[in-house]
């Protein structure tokens, strides 16, 4: 798991999460390939939206994407019942106290998700003489994975959970989206 | 004497130091009137007797201290208008109109936290948008050097203007705005 940049400062107040995922008890390597297996067709997320990103996140679990085709099917209201938390859109300094608490009562193994550029840098509202944003919500919480967008296509976040899984179990496990053909050359920059 | 009338003489009435007539397909104000704090409470509970109800109040710093700006509207017929109030000096405060409407103690919080204006009479003024223990000083306060002076503003229509002292602020010299 990452770990919190130290040379980021959090505005003053703040204070990163302290919680941290401790070793396995019993470590025998095939039981916790099969354990992390289970986990990771299993992920249950929760039901936590902070912006507009939520809206991709409440799409990417309707019927057209359809996220329960790869396991992480219900979103929980509890963050005790849930293993994965995607932060989806801006951590304002005001809910930053919050969100850290609600990471710290999730039980581990946990896994969280920066989903668009508000989580991951604080997106369009990072400028000098901010005052409200929390410029990265890997300044709070250590980070599995990052997905930019603003907001991230639904295909996007399908993707940060298939990062997720194979971060588990080291292999992907569903096949690769079909390559875009290449862009068309970028037409030359005419004067105005 | 129509409803527009009525309102003007009670600003004048109250001592009203400017008072504005504006378009209201333009501006979407029908009056508006810069007042003196003291006569706030008054004519607000005035226009709250005569069905009007807060919209807003906003708060802008210029050169002169802080203009607030308290929005009224009826929910009949279209015709808002407007009472401005100035507050000069270091520490601003402003009466609370908490005890006529009380949806005000919000956009008093909110004026409050981002620039440090106080009202008196408040019973809550604790930070509404803002984290309970946000340090830094008002985010919104402007650096002295870039504020713009009221008459660069543009806010008053075709005025009528009842004191000397805003007199001089309306018609100063506007400096070029870089």
């Amino acid at each position: 798991m990452a770990t919190p940049d130290p040379i980021l400062s959090l505005p003053p107040g703040l204070e990163a999460a302290k919680s941290e995922v401790l070793p396995p008890l019993i470590n025998i390597k095939p039981i916790n390939w099969f354990f992390d297996l289970n986990r990771a067709m299993s992920l249950w997320p929760v039901t936590f939206g902070l912006a507009c990103c939520a809206i991709e996140m409440m799409s990417v679990s309707m019927a057209r994407f359809d996220m329960a085709r790869f396991g992480a099917e219900v979103f929980r209201p509890s963050i005790r019942q849930a293993d994965l938390m995607m932060v989806t859109g801006t951590v304002t300094r005001k809910l930053a106290p919050t969100v850290v608490r609600l990471y710290e009562q999730m039980p581990a193994p946990k896994y969280v998700m920066a989903c668009g550029n508000c989580a991951i840098s604080g997106g369009p509202f990072k400028f000098e003489g901010q005052y409200g944003v929390v410029e990265g919500v890997d300044q709070l919480l250590p980070v599995d994975v990052y997905v930019p967008g603003c907001p991230p296509r639904p295909e996007a976040i399908l993707e940060g959970l298939f990062f997720i899984q194979e971060k588990l179990t080291s292999r992907r496990w569903w096949p690769k989206p079909q390559e875009l053909p290449p862009d068309p050359a970028p037409a030359a920059k005419g004067k105005k | 004497m129509t409803e527009i009338e009525k309102l003007i003489q009670r600003f004048k009435q109250a001592g009203a130091y400017v008072i504005s007539n504006h378009n209201f397909k333009k501006e979407g104000l029908t009056v508006s009137a810069v007042i003196d704090a003291s006569q706030l409470k008054t004519l607000a509970k005035d226009l709250y007797r005569q069905g009007y109800s807060l919209l807003d109040l906003s708060t802008l710093e210029v050169k002169e201290g802080f203009l607030l700006t308290y929005h009224f509207d009826k929910f009949e017929k279209p015709g808002r208008i407007a009472l401005r109030v100035l507050l000069e000096g270091p520490g601003p405060i402003a009466p609370s109109l908490y005890e006529i409407f009380q949806g005000a103690e919000w956009h008093e919080r909110e004026s409050h936290d981002f620039f440090g204006v106080k009202f008196a009479g408040n019973p809550n003024l604790i930070p509404l948008l803002l984290p309970d223990d946000f340090q830094a000083p008002p985010p919104l306060r402007k650096n002295p050097e870039s504020l713009t002076s009221l008459a660069a503003l543009k806010l008053f229509g075709s005025y009528e203007i009842l004191s000397s002292r805003w007199e001089t602020i309306i018609n100063s010299k506007v400096e070029n705005i870089s």
